[in-house]
């Protein structure tokens, strides 16, 4: 478990990593459609993100290619990264429920007709 | 696109990594920049070669978000906003007391003073506003051109000699909170850096106005002093800024990198102090390196004895 929530940046990195292996732009793609367009991120910080994740076991380099005469990386979500991501998920989870459940008390409380007993 | 069609602002870019980092990675950086800017403008190229630039620099630096520094400038750089906002906006503010003198408009040294005394706080407390919502981009953005607006009326001030009274070390407390805040905000790496803790940017924001409105109070009342644009208005902010500090990390401590991230964001503000190297000067000095100095080997010692380290 993390000590502190991720950040935004991390999150999405490893989020669009998640379901299947991608090379840098890819992941620029990704978390372009993953934020629906809020997080336009850059090459260099996508760079160093990537360097921080790789030395922190969180991704793996799975293979390096050529296409259209260009070479690049494919990096991949390690056990480490997945079991990250998924306490992460479930904080948020647990806050989302919570948010949830204390609206749905308000509504509740708002529709009651004055007088009626609890 | 290969690398001899990218555009000269991206060569220079790649240029500033370390030359062992280029021969690895460039190949691939290349190709991302290019997929990233095929559609894109020259503005589009120019920002994404200056991000590039930007992990060159930090990367041959040591500042990356993989070393520590670069973690520790990333803790550091939305309290070291608050810190500057709630330091110059209380400024601002005590420029409408009762009784107080500005500048009159008569010369350029004394507009662009006046414009930066009005302008800079301003600007600042738009980047707070930017940290406080997590853009971090258009944050970077308003700090620099506070930085330029503080250098400008620092240095035409000294040229001109008019309305700037005292040594270069004068210069230096002026300049040290503007400019040391913009490097820790601008060097921090971008992908740490995310929403922060509400609550803490809000109590450290008061906090540094509370502390320079208790300096100017004190300053109203002791006739040695020169006013609201005085110099021994930072030595006391220092003093109290110091003890603040030493209360909050020797009873406060959490992990190393807190530690060290408070201690980054109020140094610009301590260093007003040691500069001069007064008595207060070293007080506040020992008082610094005491408070940081504790909590940071307790922290290391509970590092050692417990978890790996967390993702950020």
């Amino acid at each position: 478990m993390n000590e502190r929530p991720l950040q935004e940046p991390t999150l999405l990195l490893l989020t669009a990593l998640a379901d299947e292996p991608r090379h840098g732009y890819g992941l620029i793609q990704e978390i372009d459609a993953i934020s629906q367009g809020r997080v336009r991120m850059r090459t260099g910080t996508l760079y160093g993100a990537l360097d921080r994740l790789v030395q922190q076991g969180l991704i793996r380099v799975e293979r390096e290619e050529v296409v259209d005469g260009r070479a690049r990386k494919v990096y991949a979500l390690a056990e480490a990264g997945r079991d990250v991501l998924a306490a992460e998920a479930e904080r948020l989870r647990a806050v989302v429920a919570e948010a949830e459940r204390r609206l749905a008390a308000r509504r509740a409380h708002a529709i009651r007709p004055k007088g009626a007993l609890a | 696109m290969t690398q001899q069609h990218s555009s000269l602002a991206f060569r220079w870019a790649l240029r500033l990594h370390p030359a062992a980092y280029r021969a690895e990675h460039e190949a691939e950086l290349t190709a991302i920049y290019a997929e990233a800017t095929q559609d894109a403008g020259p503005l589009g190229r120019l920002r994404e070669a200056l991000d590039v630039a930007g992990h060159g620099l930090r990367r041959r630096t040591g500042l990356g978000s993989d070393r520590m520094a670069g973690q520790v400038l990333a803790q550091a750089a939305p309290l070291a906003v608050a810190v500057a906002t709630g330091s110059f906006v209380a400024g601002l503010l005590w420029l409408f007391a009762p009784g107080v003198r500005t500048l009159p408009a008569s010369s350029p040294p004394n507009v662009l003073s006046l414009a930066n005394t009005g302008l800079t706080p301003l600007l600042w407390l738009a980047a707070l506003t930017a940290v406080w919502t997590g853009r971090w981009t258009l944050a970077r953005a308003l700090v620099v051109p506070a930085m330029v607006l503080c250098l400008a009326d620092v240095l035409l001030a000294a040229f001109a000699s008019s309305g700037f009274h005292g040594t270069p070390s004068i210069a230096v407390i002026r300049l040290a909170v503007p400019l040391l805040t913009g490097a820790v905000v601008l060097a921090a790496p971008r992908d740490l850096l995310g929403l922060s803790q509400r609550r803490t940017i809000m109590g450290t924001t008061a906090l540094a106005a509370v502390l320079v409105s208790s300096v100017q109070l004190i300053e109203t009342y002791y006739p040695f002093t020169l006013g609201v644009l005085s110099v021994t208005g930072p030595l006391w902010a220092g003093i109290l800024w110091a003890g603040v500090l030493a209360i909050a990390l020797l009873f406060g401590t959490r992990n190393r990198l807190t530690v060290a991230g408070v201690a980054v964001a109020v140094l610009p503000t301590t260093l007003q102090v040691t500069v001069q190297l007064t008595p207060a000067g070293v007080v506040v000095l020992l008082l610094v390196l005491l408070s940081i100095t504790v909590p940071f080997l307790r922290a290391r010692r509970r590092h050692f004895q417990s978890t790996p380290p967390s993702a950020a």
